[in-house]
């Protein structure tokens, strides 16, 4: 590092070794002299596997060789992105990120060529959000093209980005993308404040960035919304809101966001709006029952039987009278399974976790049953749970929530309904004091906004929209006009 | 947020309505029965008009000054002594009334559900959410308001199943003995009204002040047609004279209500209704650490919260609560509020309108 300082010199040989000296061990390293025809020598540097090879060989390498006019000051190159520089630290940063860098003779300047080309992977379609009718372009590794993949959703002057640069080592840049004339300028001081109080070796994904941004890190919840898909990232800077693009990363942060916003998909705006508004009234629906319904029946077996109708009992008493757990070890017991089950489906490669799938169905569903270990009931109920947990769109939330599920168990097995009720009003005391990044979380509910909840809980025709939600405190409120079709009224 | 922390006109008044509504509501038609018969519902209008005069001769306290929270108050017109002397009787008053509020709630909670758990326990589940809740600013509280007010809005059209088997006949002759018990159960009402001293904590705050008096008028309406509906039910399903033996009239009116898929619908009803009562505590308890944190001059209320929870604890494993100490409490608890949110009102009114009079430079700056 100490090497780094200093600026370049006029000597080609005296600036071939101090690059010599700043690379050790770094047989990636490939240095390139060239003497073309006018006499003139020069160096170009760079680091193999960083740059893209024809660029090189057609953008640098070539006009070098048949450079015909060669002005001073002026290097003969093909490139787009040319910087000049003196200083070592830039050159060894730009190396370091897939620059090449050209030294020549009798100059005492280095210039900058922007030859990046790192192994990349394809766009496709994103994998945990995959969604029916949206895009079926996910972001990349690549932040430059996650970039251009939102531009080309909002091709406005108006879209600013702010970069930052995080981790001493990483060196990870970091984009802010956002509407100038719409984002509150306050949360965008407040969030480059947080980022750049950051101070860690490196930033190798888009998570790790959220937890050291976000409000609270002891809550369950996710305060940040981590997507991988362009349109989405797009429609939140639109509604106001900062999407933060981390290189190295295929997500981005979506900030600042509100507890609904979690439930919501690209998909609820190109349906029917009535079949949208269904839909996410089921997935509110069973954002309650992958929360409690493993508790309540505890809680209605254990403490408060009283509540169930006479037949119902019966039946439940009945295919638990082999069962020898309690009601909450039962539930415990199936949980953990089931949560073992869904671990191990991911990391296992696609063939094998079918059979994961396969055995864990049989086993549990059938022979753990008649084996008398658990009850059918309990087994429709975690089954029931499981299901319910899934179709939260957001898997944060979705894991959120289903880790939440075993302290209200806790709850409903010490404390019956009344534990229940308790742990509700955590839940909701929580929610209503969280924030994400200083705007309320639980908007559009708590505080309460009747002009937002046509965009959360259901979901009201597009034309409806035409102001966007205040939680994200935009400086423009007017979103679109008049659209509303004129049908079969006029 | 840099930006000084604000809520709405609705937050304001559903923040007073929700302070009123606690575990009153469930004996309160008794308590005017045993008075007033079945004309105890005109004693709950008449209070709600003296309510709502309070409440507004508050606000015009408040108008004043429109930056001072009560304790900031109590220290600009009397100084930093006698100030304290006041804020430390404020603190008591919300102590106490939290305090009532709790051990009321718990009672209820260990004869209906858990009659083995040991009051600690029982404490123990209403505190700890409490302490999540009043740690944070009224702002954040009144949010927590407006969502349980509109979260269990649904628990009034249950008014309407007993209905079925009512006699409206009851209620008839209106002012059958004539005016004074009439006027008499008005004071049964208080613990079940009192609520609105957070007037004096939140005036700061409200956004558009111009709406403080509405807010009030609002807050104490959705209150007054709470208590109108459930003891006018009671009224109608009851007849006047058993309606005095039940010791909670309208629990044993929900046992009533039953459906295909659930029986013992009042046990769930009494469960949720936890959430309206927590609406009760969680403000108290903020009040009452507010209040003591600006007794001792710190600017951070949330040591003292946890400081009140932790005690209240302690003090409920070592007393073991009875119903009637808590009725007796439930008793003290109304005088403290008569002070505080009637008394206190009027004297400051008058004072503050008395050093208006005097030349400038004798009032404190």
């Amino acid at each position: 590092m100490a090497s780094s300082g200093g600026t370049v010199h006029e000597q080609l040989q005296h600036n071939i070794s101090q690059l010599q000296t700043i690379f050790t061990l770094a047989p990636d390293l490939v240095i390139r002299s060239m003497d073309t025809e006018q006499g003139a020598s020069a160096v170009v540097a760079y680091f193999e596997g960083l740059v893209d090879m024809n660029s090189i060989n057609n953008d640098v390498l070539r006009p070098f060789f048949h450079s015909i006019h060669n002005q001073e000051g002026v290097v003969p190159v093909t490139v787009g992105n040319i910087k000049n520089t003196t200083k070592w630290s830039e050159i060894e940063h730009g190396l370091l990120i897939g620059k090449s860098v050209v030294f020549m003779e009798g100059q005492a300047k280095a210039f900058l060529l922007d030859t990046s080309g790192w192994p990349q992977r394809a766009i496709e379609d994103p994998q945990i959000e995959a969604s029916i009718k949206g895009a079926h372009q996910g972001f990349v590794e690549t932040a430059q093209l996650n970039i251009a993949l939102i531009r080309r959703y909002i091709p406005n002057r108006e879209l600013k980005i702010t970069e930052l640069t995080v981790g001493a080592r990483g060196k990870t840049s970091i984009s802010i993308m956002y509407l100038q004339d719409v984002a509150d300028p306050e949360i965008l001081t407040e969030l480059v404040e947080r980022i750049g109080k950051v101070d860690v070796d490196a930033i190798i994904n888009t998570g790790e960035l959220a937890e050291f941004v976000e409000d609270r890190s002891f809550s369950p919840f996710p305060q940040l919304l981590m997507t991988e898909r362009p349109d989405s990232a797009a429609s939140h800077i639109l509604q106001g809101r900062f999407v933060i693009v981390v290189d190295r990363s295929p997500s981005v942060l979506i900030a600042p966001v509100t507890f609904v916003a979690f439930f919501q998909s690209v998909d609820d705006y190109s349906m029917r709006w009535s079949i949208a508004t269904f839909i996410r009234l089921l997935r509110m629906f069973a954002f309650m029952i992958a929360l409690f319904l493993p508790s309540i029946y505890i809680s209605f077996l254990t403490f408060n039987f009283e509540v169930i109708p006479i037949q119902l009992v019966l039946s439940i008493a009945e295919s638990r009278e082999k069962v020898p757990f309690h009601p909450f070890l039962e539930a415990v017991m199936m949980e953990i399974t089931l949560e073992m089950m869904r671990e191990a489906g991911i990391r296992l490669p696609a063939p094998i976790g079918q059979t994961v799938g396969l055995v864990g169905g049989i086993i549990i569903g059938q022979t753990a049953v008649q084996a008398g270990i658990v009850s059918n009931i309990m087994v429709i109920v975690v089954s029931v749970t499981a299901i319910a947990s899934f179709i939260i769109p957001n898997y944060d939330m979705g894991a959120a929530i289903r880790f939440l599920r075993f302290p209200m168990m806790l709850l409903a097995f010490m404390f019956g309904i009344v534990g229940l009720v308790s742990g509700a009003m955590m839940l909701v005391s929580h929610i209503t004091a969280l924030t994400s990044l200083g705007a309320p979380y639980g908007s559009p509910l708590s505080p309460l906004k009747f002009s937002d909840l046509k965009d959360a809980f259901v979901r009201l025709p597009l034309w409806k929209m035409s102001s966007r939600p205040t939680n994200a405190m935009p400086k423009q409120s007017k979103r679109q006009g008049n659209n509303k079709p004129d049908g079969d009224a006029s | 947020m840099k930006k000084k922390p604000v809520f709405t006109f609705l937050q304001f008044s559903l923040l007073v309505h929700s302070m009123q509504v606690g575990t009153g509501i469930l004996s309160l038609p008794r308590q005017l029965a045993e008075i007033a018969g079945t004309d105890g519902w005109i004693s709950i209008l008449l209070a709600w008009g003296l309510n709502v005069c309070f409440g507004i001769i508050m606000v015009l306290v408040m108008q004043q000054y429109p930056n001072d929270t009560l304790p900031d108050l109590f220290m600009r017109l009397f100084g930093k002594v006698i100030g304290r002397v006041f804020v430390l009787l404020l603190v008591v008053h919300f102590v106490f009334f939290s305090w009532s509020v709790l051990v009321n709630a718990m009672l209820y909670i260990q004869a209906w559900f858990l009659p083995l758990m040991p009051m600690t326990m029982i404490m123990m589940l209403f505190v700890v959410p409490a302490y999540m809740m009043a740690r944070h600013h009224i702002v954040a509280i009144a949010r927590y308001c407006e969502f349980v007010f509109f979260l269990s809005l649904w628990m009034g059209f249950v008014f309407i199943i007993p209905l079925r088997e009512g006699q409206f006949v009851h209620m008839l002759p209106l002012i059958k003995e004539g005016w004074l018990p009439i006027f008499k159960a008005v004071n049964s009402t208080t613990f079940s009204f009192i609520g609105f001293e957070i007037i004096f904590l939140v005036y700061p705050f409200l956004n558009r002040k111009e709406l403080a008096i509405p807010g009030v008028l609002l807050g104490n309406t959705f209150t007054l047609l709470l208590y109108l509906a459930s003891t006018i039910v009671c009224f109608v399903y009851f007849s006047p004279d058993e309606i005095t033996q039940y010791n909670q009239p309208f629990l044993s009116l929900l046992k009533v209500v039953e459906f295909r898929f659930l029986e013992r619908f009042d046990i769930i009803f009494l469960a949720l209704y936890l959430f309206v009562v927590s609406t009760a505590w969680v403000p108290y308890i903020y009040s009452a650490a507010y209040c003591s944190s600006h007794l001792l001059g710190s600017s951070n209320h949330s040591m003292h919260v946890l400081l009140f929870s932790v005690a209240s604890l302690v003090i409920v494993t070592i007393i073991q609560p009875s119903w009637n100490q808590s009725e007796l409490w439930k008793t003290w608890a109304g005088y403290s509020g008569l002070m505080v949110a009637y008394t206190l009102p009027v004297l400051l009114l008058l004072y503050v309108k008395l050093i208006k009079l005097v030349p400038r430079k004798e009032v404190h700056p």
